[in-house]
């Protein structure tokens, strides 16, 4: 489908494929294990302050060379923020043997809680403890928060827009909601949307100074692949969600992160382990939600972010209606 | 300045160019090439940044024209820094 023929907002939106890593593992399988399985346990990591002390939390374990062969050498030296998404998104992708002329109709739109404040704060501090000229220029590369959404259209070849909200725990959902957007409007014919957050000790230091306990807090990365459901069904991809827009919206008033799941979202296996995850935590409960259990149910799931913006998201099983 | 071993130098790569999550120390030969198909596959970015590790943390400076020789491989980079810092 064209753009310009799309421009009907009634259309409905699938997921025909989804990319996950928490630190429950990777894969989808990992995220809705039964969580009493001894593999299934969530791999922490304990991160050296720059104080002396200690602090762990919970972490993805991921080489890309074990996932995807051949990788790039130039990937070897990413940043963990654009690693993981990257990750996610070639997940959600592979096997799926896209066209050339749909990748360049595939946009990407991505949401993190934190963005690269990590290697923000490496560069900047190397900037100012040992001056310009001995500034880190491969960390400068990655001093910007579109760098995950942007590896992956480098790396996919994905020529669609490209856009990152970094806005607290509800970045995630108004990438995805933004993704919807997009192919309802005709801006272009598939899109990769998701969240990602990465630890490192700056966030470990941040966390424990805050009080939060070990081992609470996790990073992540969720990506799912978007199509318009005609677009899906004539290209025969099985459509594994039905999403649709809920609201987005600011508010002054807001005090802190806050996230909440209605409908039928009910409690995943998997996901009380995971700590908190952040921008991923309300997409990972839409998807063991939406894939948790058949039936014509919709789920939503809401997340206010510090700043006051927010974002709910509906789904259900995506056979046909 | 005592002299530097090749491990050493290996472990600063590591960390320089952010390597660990993709690689272990072993996996990196000593003589291997860092730059091109079969090596590593660094480019101009990760010479520049090899170049700053180096003169933050042994102090040594490698000018433009010296650097394809240098940057050769691990072994490379140690006889350089214990040439020069010496």
């Amino acid at each position: 489908m064209t753009g310009a023929a799309a421009l009907s907002g009634a259309e409905s939106v699938v997921v025909t494929s989804v990319g996950v890593l928490t630190p429950a593992g990777v894969g989808l399988d990992a995220l809705l294990a039964d969580p009493e399985e001894p593999q299934a346990t969530p791999h922490t990591q304990e991160f050296a302050l720059d104080d002396g002390s200690s602090f762990s939390v919970c972490q993805v374990p991921v080489k890309l060379r074990s996932l995807f062969q051949p990788v790039p050498k130039r990937l070897a030296r990413l940043d963990r923020y654009p690693r993981l998404f990257l990750a996610a998104g070639l997940l959600a992708l592979q096997d799926l043997d896209l066209s050339s002329a749909l990748r360049t109709r595939t946009g990407v739109a991505v949401g993190s809680a934190f963005g690269c404040w990590g290697i923000d704060e490496v560069y900047h501090r190397g900037l100012v403890t040992r001056g310009h000229r001995l500034s880190s220029p491969l960390h400068f590369g990655y001093t910007v928060p579109g760098s995950a959404a942007g590896e992956l259209s480098i790396a996919g070849t994905l020529r669609g827009p490209n856009a990152t909200w970094v806005s607290g725990r509800c970045s995630g959902l108004l990438a995805v909601t933004e993704g919807v957007r997009w192919l309802r409007e005709g801006r272009c014919d598939a899109v990769v949307a998701g969240a990602v957050d990465a630890q490192g000790a700056w966030l470990a230091r941040e966390l424990r100074d805050a009080g939060w306990p070990e081992s609470t807090a996790g990073e992540g990365s969720v990506a799912l692949l978007l199509e318009r459901r005609e677009d899906a069904d004539r290209a025969g991809r099985q459509a594994l969600l039905e999403l649709e827009e809920g609201r987005t919206w600011f508010d002054t008033t807001a005090t802190g992160d806050a996230w909440s799941v209605g409908g039928d979202a009910g409690s995943g296996p998997m996901i009380e382990r995971l700590g908190d995850c952040f921008s991923i935590q309300p997409l990972a409960r839409l998807l063991v939600a939406g894939l948790g259990h058949a039936g014509d149910r919709w789920s939503e799931v809401a997340a206010t972010g510090a700043c006051g913006h927010g974002a709910s998201l509906r789904c259900r099983s995506g056979s046909e209606k | 300045m005592s002299a530097v071993s090749a491990e050493d130098v290996r472990e600063m790569v590591l960390d320089a160019l952010n390597l660990r999550e993709e690689y272990d120390a072993d996996e990196i030969d000593l003589d291997g090439a860092l730059f091109g198909d079969e090596g590593l596959g660094l480019d101009s970015l990760d010479a520049l940044q090899l170049a700053v590790a180096m003169e933050e943390k042994y102090d040594v400076r490698v000018d433009e024209e010296q650097g394809q020789e240098v940057f050769r491989s691990v072994r490379s980079i140690t006889t350089f820094i214990n040439a020069v810092g010496a």
